[in-house]
């Protein structure tokens, strides 16, 4: 099979596209009611998180060039390898089923409510499953354009929010000392540990010893900014109704201007919509890649289209609406089995990888 | 393949979910304001002012009478319930995203809002950036009579609140800064008024003037243009304004003030709270009725400034503190950032609190400029 190639800067903009995406659906009602003001800490304890897992899956990905997470996981495990490859696989399933349920609800609650929920994750998945079906080098072809529409608009947006910023809402800082930064950090860590889909990318990237530094500085631009938007939302609204919102992004793009232009909410969710289609069509691409190496079938794009009822329908099932109250599920179940995963799977690999020594 | 690939493409469209709940524009209809009244049995009056465009002249709109807008209330249990009968009269769908003021009437606000207001949290199509205003008179009145240079009175009252010309003497509130003050202890909510400025029958001029203040979500009392504008340099929502001494009697000078900050410290002695209040700024005399010797006068006008504005604020803060009992200048808020331990254990007594707090008022204003020019 011909493998595609992405250069650094298509590697480095899918990244922080997920990361930006991701964080901007996902983090806000969950980091902005526990940790308030102090979310600064846990968004870079999030990050340094997953510099480590990125650190560990660097120095796979250069002990077995050429080889994804599933297939250097058989090198090290055997027959156990293979258990984790099918754990990881179906932890990117679960991540993109809950990701795109996120995506629908709040699409549904706030900008068409008219609208059923099979329509979002339909259309999501037929766009992104296409995308995927083309292969990575279509897909980093446009994280560029869309990771720097993300980019202009957040400078933009940021720049014409400042007369209406009151810094005096970020403050007190710590005031219950620094256990809730410190367990709010589970959020963001979670969400970006999920660019451990690196260990799927990184034997498609032109220089693989460059990874490391792209994939980090990735990781920092896009914790930066959406750190930015979450205090800029507490900044305007005050931690009070900020931590009231399901999700104080959207409502503080409702708030302000850009420039001259108010009720900006549209754009931004046309912008990180459009981010989310990057993300979700690499994730998609990294699991049915994945499948194909781990159950060892000649092309990755049948995996595409088996895989894609799933992603359309349990989105939507009552199942996963009941599953996916927020609670239980994302408070808590969602936090604890993605780290064990991201954290867990890449540290036993490099552990392994250590004790196995240089096996190709 | 190519012909599967276009029938995807086909079916796509028919996916396009902005399609699902389209409305033409002749079945949408602007909400401009919002008035909320009380009614019987604990209901609520809703009144909306519906926009009703007229074509411009080049589209063939010239020879248009129409109305420029419409009202229609209606009662209800919730703002909701009165809203969808409302909906029965228009008979158009109602676009709130661009609703302009929020009026909310003394004898509503006097009611309580907080049981009523979180519609505005809720419905996702309702303009956080609103400007709100209590009248003095019902909101469906002052919505019915309001005569105003622009067609649609809400427009011009918008206009008037998000200028940075208007004078000093005013707060403005948008919906979001409103909302959540009404149940936040230690920085309550503040609203300008409005009311008619000469009743003349049919139809009134509006003015917006003085301040309608907030003890958590019920409306406690009135302060003066003047009593606003130290609400404003406390609050930090101003740094100019202006104000008027009296020198002996009928000899008064009128100053421009400029560059105001204010810093609220909150001072803790041996368990007792306090309030220690700096106030800066910069003066020009802006009129005066008797001549004036700056060269020689000057420390004298500035003692005398710094002298009355001392009074004046220490007025107002008797006024919202100990006959409101509200803090509308934030100074629990400031005592929450500067010592959190300390307001842990003060917030659930802050109402009460604040009505016994010593307030240390300190007031250097330099007097810059004559006024005249050199």
């Amino acid at each position: 099979m011909h493998r595609q190639q992405i250069s650094e800067r298509q590697f480095f903009f899918i990244i922080f596209v997920s990361i930006a995406s991701l964080t901007f659906f996902s983090v806000p009602s969950q980091l902005i009611p526990k940790v308030k003001q102090d979310l600064w800490l846990s968004m870079a304890l999030g990050a340094a998180t997953d510099v480590y897992v990125a650190c560990l899956l660097y120095r796979l990905g250069l002990k077995y060039p050429g080889k994804s997470i599933v297939e250097y996981s058989r090198s090290i495990l055997g027959p156990v390898g293979n258990l984790f490859s099918f754990v990881v696989l179906l932890f990117f399933c679960g991540v993109c089923v809950t990701a795109i349920w996120i995506y629908s609800d709040l699409l549904s609650s706030s900008l068409l409510p008219d609208t059923p929920l099979i329509a979002f994750s339909g259309t999501l998945t037929l766009c992104s499953g296409w995308a995927a079906s083309k292969g990575i080098e279509t897909i980093g072809r446009l994280s560029l354009i869309l990771g720097t529409i993300i980019l202009i608009s957040t400078v933009i947006l940021f720049s014409t929010s400042i007369p209406i910023v009151e810094l005096r809402h970020l403050l007190p800082q710590f005031e219950d000392g620094f256990g809730p930064a410190l367990g709010g950090a589970i959020y963001p860590a979670s969400w970006f540990g999920i660019c451990i889909l690196m260990g799927m990318l990184m034997p498609h990237l032109a220089h693989p010893r460059k990874t490391l530094k792209v994939k980090v500085s990735a990781v920092l631009l896009g914790a930066l900014i959406m750190t930015g938007y979450l205090l800029y939302s507490i900044a305007v609204m005050g931690v009070h109704m900020a931590s009231q919102m399901e999700n104080p992004l959207y409502v503080f793009t409702r708030i302000t201007k850009l420039i001259i232009f108010e009720r900006i909410e549209v754009l931004t969710l046309l912008v990180f919509v459009s981010g989310s289609f990057i993300t979700y069509a690499t994730l998609y691409y990294s699991i049915a890649l994945g499948c194909s190496q781990l159950f060892r079938t000649k092309s990755y794009k049948p995996w595409v289209y088996a895989l894609s009822p799933f992603f359309v329908v349990l989105p939507v099932l009552s199942v996963t609406e009941k599953f996916g109250q927020w609670p239980p599920y994302l408070d808590f179940w969602f936090p604890v089995i993605a780290l064990s995963i991201e954290g867990g799977v890449a540290t036993l690999l490099y552990v392994g990888s250590l004790f196995r020594g240089k096996k190709r | 393949m190519k012909a599967v690939k276009a029938g995807i493409c086909l079916l796509a469209v028919t996916l396009i979910s902005g399609c699902w709940g389209q409305i033409n524009f002749d079945q949408l209809t602007i909400v401009s304001a919002i008035g909320l009244d009380p009614a019987k049995n604990n209901m609520i009056r809703v009144t909306l002012q519906l926009s009703n465009p007229t074509l411009p002249v080049a589209a063939g709109g010239g020879s248009q009478q129409r109305r420029p807008f419409v009202n229609y209330d209606a009662v209800g249990v919730t703002i909701q319930e009165a809203v969808e009968r409302i909906q029965h009269q228009a008979k158009k769908s109602l676009f709130f995203p661009q609703t302009k003021v929020v009026l909310i009437s003394e004898q509503f606000a006097r009611r309580g809002l907080d049981d009523t207001l979180d519609y505005f949290w809720r419905e996702t199509n309702q303009n956080l950036n609103s400007w709100v205003l209590v009248s003095r008179m019902p909101a469906r009145h002052v919505l019915d009579k309001a005569m105003e240079l622009e067609p649609v009175p809400a427009d011009e009252w918008r206009k008037y609140l998000e200028g940075d010309w208007k004078r000093p003497l005013q707060v403005d509130v948008q919906m979001y800064q409103f909302l959540p003050r009404l149940n936040q202890t230690g920085y309550q909510a503040v609203s300008p008024g409005i009311g008619p400025f000469n009743k003349s029958g049919k139809s009134d001029i509006m003015e917006i003037g003085d301040t309608a203040v907030f003890k958590n979500d019920r409306m406690v009392g009135w302060l003066s243009g003047e009593e606003s504008q130290i609400v404003n340099w406390l609050t930090g929502a101003s740094r100019r304004g202006s104000f008027h001494t009296d020198l002996a009697q009928e000899e008064s000078v009128s100053f421009s003030l400029h560059s105001v900050r204010a810093k609220l410290i909150p001072v803790l002695s041996g368990g007792r709270l306090s309030m220690k209040l700096l106030l800066k700024g910069e003066a020009e005399v802006l009129t005066a009725t008797v001549p004036l010797h700056f060269g020689s006068e000057h420390a004298m006008l500035r003692d005398v400034l710094n002298r009355q504005l001392t009074t004046a604020i220490e007025k107002t803060i008797d006024k919202v503190f100990r006959q409101f009992g509200s803090d509308v200048i934030g100074f629990g808020e400031t005592l929450h950032r500067r010592m959190p331990a300390e307001w842990k254990k003060r917030k659930p007594d802050w109402d009460e609190e604040i009505r016994g707090l010593d307030a240390d008022i300190s007031v250097s204003f330099e007097v810059k400029r004559s006024g005249l020019l050199h």
